[in-house]
């Protein structure tokens, strides 16, 4: 048999090669998205096959990391945002009441002591909390820029808008991160109130 | 707030994370240093980049998570290898390929009977299960049976759960919601457990319902 294209070994080695390394970003971010790890879990096996299918797609020599962070943003949009029923613009003070109820819905449903220790680890601080209440067009592009690191371009690629967007988003996704811990502080009395 | 100082406040997460044109950024610079509230902005955003960056850390995915989807693609990556193995023998010879495949389907078939009777069985419409409980010790059929064979091979994946009962047999645990939870917890190998479930006789399956340890 002719032996022209790599084998399935191969080819599964290289992928492995090139996406393992990005498992935890993935895994964190996905868990950011969905904010629940059950459906963090699935989200990222899912890209990893999907990616794996559309390896033949992705051009050599370019940003791996930006390209299977593309199919993460794509996956949640399309199978999984519905199912997070999440507004597209929030208020803090509008989302308060549907976060809990989620939250709540969530704790009935996979009342597991992983479950919970998982969600600690990254909910544990006010910081995680706030980002948490961002809606999602605002929560990836802090994640996308602040955690991961990516550039605004890099960005701009993966969620599929103009630069200037990526940028007019970020800026009023970390004014609205402020709004929150200030507010948070004022309730804990770390400051006062403003008269 | 002035038409301006909106422009700006939409360009200031560019302004510090250096990620606007030169020109535009000194423009910026000069604006801050007449307008208090847009400098006040700016130091907004890079105190809250700073806080997100230093207290929204990585979380490592799961073992399970990494070991599901190193199973995930090695099963994917078998089905390609057949597949383009097959596109490979047509492109050949079509005709005989073509034989061959309708052939070999037709003996497949016959064949799964005798040699994987669990997926004959599991997967067609005579699913016979009794309901039933079982105790035993919660072991890895890979390991076990390599410990019984002697055969010097090591699955590099995660462990297959099974359960060894009293009497020796093995049972295998089928990847039902609770089959996977009984999974997740690493703790619960090697314990003497009860589970309660359809039990394929004839394959030695269960389908985990319910599972406790003892």
């Amino acid at each position: 048999m002719p032996r022209n294209k790599p084998s399935a070994e191969e080819r599964r080695k290289k992928f492995e090669a090139l996406a393992f390394p990005h498992m935890d970003a993935l895994y964190s971010t996905a868990l950011r998205m969905a904010r629940n790890a059950l459906d963090a879990e699935d989200l990222v096996q899912d890209v990893y096959l999907r990616a794996y299918r559309f390896f033949d797609k992705f051009e050599q020599g370019t940003n791996f990391k930006a390209w299977i962070f593309k199919i993460l943003t794509n996956t949640f949009i399309n199978r999984y945002r519905q199912k997070v029923r999440e507004p597209l613009h929030t208020e803090f003070d509008k989302v308060e009441y549907f976060y809990t109820e989620a939250e709540k819905e969530r704790d009935d449903k996979y009342e597991t002591r992983y479950d919970e220790k998982r969600y600690a680890d990254l909910f544990g601080d006010e910081i995680n909390t706030a980002l948490s209440k961002l809606s999602y067009d605002f929560r990836a592009v802090v994640i996308l820029c602040d955690i991961e690191g990516f550039s605004y371009k890099e960005i701009a690629a993966i969620i599929g808008t103009p630069i200037g967007t990526v940028m007019s988003r970020l800026s009023r996704a970390r004014q609205q991160l402020q709004k929150y811990l200030r507010e948070y502080a004022q309730r804990e009395g770390f400051v006062k109130n403003p008269k | 707030m002035s038409q301006a100082c909106k422009e700006i406040q939409d360009q200031l997460a560019g302004y510090v994370d250096q990620e606007i044109e030169p020109v535009r950024a000194s423009t910026i610079s000069q604006h801050l240093g007449k307008c208090p509230g847009c400098a006040q902005e700016a130091s907004v955003q890079s105190e809250v980049k700073t806080l997100v960056r230093e207290h929204a850390k990585q979380v490592p995915a799961p073992a399970h998570v990494r070991a599901e989807i190193r199973l995930t693609l090695e099963r994917e990556s078998s089905r390609f290898g057949f597949l383009s193995q097959l596109r490979a023998l047509f492109q050949w010879q079509p005709l005989p390929a073509i034989a061959t495949t309708i052939v070999l389907m037709a003996l497949s078939g016959f064949a799964a009977h005798f040699f994987f009777p669990s997926q004959a069985i599991l997967g067609g419409n005579d699913v016979q299960f009794v309901d039933g409980s079982l105790e035993g010790e919660i072991i890895c059929v890979d390991c076990t049976l390599m410990d019984m064979t002697a055969t010097p091979y090591t699955h590099d994946a995660i462990h297959r759960l099974g359960l060894r009962c009293k009497d020796g047999r093995l049972w295998s645990i089928l990847p039902s919601d609770q089959g996977r939870e009984l999974a997740r917890d690493p703790s619960r190998f090697r314990r003497q457990v009860r589970l309660v479930g359809h039990l394929f006789q004839s394959v030695r399956y269960i389908e985990v319902k319910e599972f406790s340890l003892i």
